[in-house]
């Protein structure tokens, strides 16, 4: 029985979707096997009608088999899961995910709660279902989540748990100079580099400062260490990353550098305004030298768009935007403004603030 | 290989072998984190202390901080040369700088007085002047944004979880901005010889607005009826612009949202935690990937 697409029409699959090719035509369709996948925004639409679904049919079990109604909608989503796989060839199709992660997490939930009721070993059962999903269904966001548990699941204290993501993060980082046959497995590895160092900053500090920031000028060296982890794998990140030409490292070496900047917040002693734009302007002065340096390719890396975007991500840029224009600051100066009190023409605004 | 032509067969083999290396998205994500500190850090000035700045001062200082920002697209207009994303970036400084010192100053000035909402009409104007001449779609966003704003509506799909949602005004309010910024696309259209130079920009905020005014209605008992026939027409224009212009985020936009309609109605009149809303939400669920799932095999045939 075929069960997932073999390693060679993956990478034809990825290649389709490289070139913005459909996978049905030639001469992709000679090589993908028949099966069919979904471009970035479907994806997630069906991965959210999938929830829904499951959702939808744990709440009919609950009234026709009380007491069993978990294991029955997880065994259901499973069974359907498999039924889009195997039977209609869904991979990456959203939807197919969505129900087998489900699926299997309910199973997971119905084991751990009728075996004990320590955290530690449900989150194990969490770790085991996301991870079996994640080779399943070949999604890195499974594998990357399914460490995360396993972490938690080893019932260490906080500098243990932070470290031992760091160490996951440097494993993955050096295993990706290997290259893989599938580009999912790439794809997993790549995602491990990225969420790992951050996790592992999220485990290290501790609660109160991520709250109140930390005085570091009178801080004990154990305390600098939080800072110092972020800054040395970001490091490590950015030689790794420049050297083998990839990008999930320089990703995870910019989120690595923003840890640390949130991290050494109270350093300065600024307000929080003066920092955010103080810093802003710096990076942005960074950023611009880098853009202007690199429009012409040094040691082959450049700053210039190689690729377009595809049209569908193309609207991501302009939403982003949008979403930074400032709030007009009478409509916040006025706390019992109604923003659908007036009339037509006036933004809602009655003026009577 | 002999179905890509040669400039995308060299340009697929340059990255596979990473003979070429871009940082491009990696800059422009840097670039806009560095925009959103700033603007952040600037909002929370002009928050937290008001009382403490001369406003005259302040708003000199921002106005003198968003000119210089405009002054590198400026410069590469002048000469005719493309703007670089740094300038686009700093370009969208200039202006989020102008929004923020203009609704300062009018709340420090009162010059609109009880028609204070009239400044944000003004940013429109203002934003989508600089956007034409400067041919800049991240500004193009801001003055559609200050248009919605204008019309009452702020702060984007935060208001999809605020209690103003389900007020009939809103629904009417999103439709009629979708509809003005529809227009403001035709004349467009028709002014420029090859064809609407921010087409996408437009098709997407009024694709949203006038979804979520059409959800408003389903939201609210008196116009039910009339926001589910919108949304089903609403869905079936999106559906039809995505198949036609090969876009598919229109056609995920007519399937989600018609589920998301439905489904509220169903909540709103069959409990949503019986066997009978339940079952009709899964339907209405299972409908929808059905139709997404064929609509996207369709798409990607026509436009292969």
């Amino acid at each position: 029985m075929i069960w997932r697409p073999a390693s060679s029409q993956e990478r034809w699959l990825a290649l389709a979707r490289r070139l913005r090719r459909s996978a049905r035509t030639a001469p992709f369709a000679e090589h993908t096997g028949g099966w069919r996948t979904a471009n970035v925004w479907s994806r997630c639409a069906f991965f959210v009608l999938g929830l829904v679904a499951a959702l939808m049919m744990a709440i009919i079990g609950s009234h026709l088999w009380p007491g069993f109604e978990t294991t029955i909608t997880g065994l259901m989503a499973i069974a359907t899961a498999e039924w889009l796989i195997l039977g209609r060839r869904h991979f990456h199709s959203g939807i197919e995910e969505s129900l087998e992660v489900t699926g299997l997490s309910m199973l997971a939930y119905e084991g751990w709660s009728r075996l004990t009721t320590s955290e530690y070993v449900g989150a194990a059962f969490l770790g085991s279902a996301l991870l079996i999903a994640g080779f399943r269904v070949l999604s890195p966001i499974f594998t990357a989540l399914s460490t995360l548990c396993f972490v938690l699941a080893l019932d260490a204290p906080p500098w243990g748990s932070g470290l031992a993501c760091y160490a996951i993060g440097l494993v993955a980082l050096i295993t990706g100079r290997h290259r893989f046959r599938r580009p999912s497995y790439d794809l997993m590895l790549d995602y491990l580099v990225i969420v790992m160092p951050v996790a592992g900053y999220l485990w290290s500090t501790s609660r109160s400062n991520l709250m109140i920031g930390t005085d570091y000028l009178h801080a004990s060296l154990a305390q600098w260490l939080v800072p110092a982890c972020s800054l040395a794998y970001a490091a490590i990140a950015l030689a790794i990353g420049l050297r083998r030409r990839v990008h999930a490292p320089l990703v995870s070496c910019m989120l690595c550098l923003a840890c640390c900047a949130y991290e050494l917040r109270a350093l300065t002693g600024l307000t929080l305004e003066a920092r955010l734009i103080a810093w802003g302007c710096v990076l942005l002065a960074i950023s611009m030298t880098l853009e202007r340096y690199l429009r012409v390719p040094h040691k082959e890396i450049t700053s210039q768009r190689i690729q377009d975007d595809a049209n569908s991500l193309r609207i991501l840029d302009v939403a982003g935007s949008a979403a930074l224009m400032p709030h007009s600051p009478i409509r916040a100066a006025v706390p019992n403004f109604e923003g659908g009190g007036g009339q037509f023409g006036g933004g809602g605004a009655s003026g009577e603030y | 290989m002999g179905f890509l032509d040669e400039g995308t067969a060299v340009e697929s083999i340059a990255l596979e072998r990473r003979i070429v290396f871009s940082v491009f998205e990696e800059l422009r994500a840097a670039l806009y984190a560095s925009v959103a500190l700033v603007i952040t850090g600037v909002g929370i000035l002009v928050k937290e202390h008001l009382d403490r700045i001369g406003p005259l001062t302040f708003v000199f200082v921002l106005a003198l901080a968003a000119t210089a920002c405009y002054m590198p697209a400026l410069h590469a207009r002048s000469r005719g040369i493309a703007r670089s994303t740094a300038a686009e970036y700093l370009l969208l400084l200039g202006a989020l700088l102008v929004s923020a010192d203009l609704g300062y100053a009018e709340l420090q000035y009162r010059w609109f007085g009880a028609n204070w909402s009239r400044h944000l009409l003004i940013l429109a104007t203002l934003h989508g002047f600089t956007a034409y001449a400067l041919y800049s779609r991240l500004v193009l966003s801001l003055a559609l944004t200050s248009l919605a704003a204008w019309f009452g509506i702020e702060g984007g799909s935060a208001i999809m979880m605020g209690s103003h949602f389900a007020t009939p005004g809103l629904g009417s309010r999103a439709v009629l901005c979708a509809a003005v910024m529809l227009m403001w696309r035709a004349i467009d259209e028709h002014v420029h010889t090859g064809g609407a130079r921010f087409r996408e920009v437009f098709d997407h905020f009024a694709a949203n607005l006038a979804f979520w005014g059409a959800l408003s209605w389903c939201s609210d008992e008196s116009r039910r009826v009339v926001g589910i026939l919108v949304l089903l027409t609403l869905a079936w224009a999106a559906v039809r612009t995505g198949m036609r212009s090969g876009r598919e985020l229109f056609v995920v936009y007519g399937v989600g949202y018609t589920a998301l309609g439905l489904s509220i109605v169903v909540g709103q009149i069959v409990a949503l935690p019986s066997v009978s809303g339940a079952a009709a939400v899964l339907v209405i669920v299972l409908i929808a990937a059905a139709v997404l799932r064929h609509l996207h095999d369709q798409l990607k045939d026509e436009h292969r």
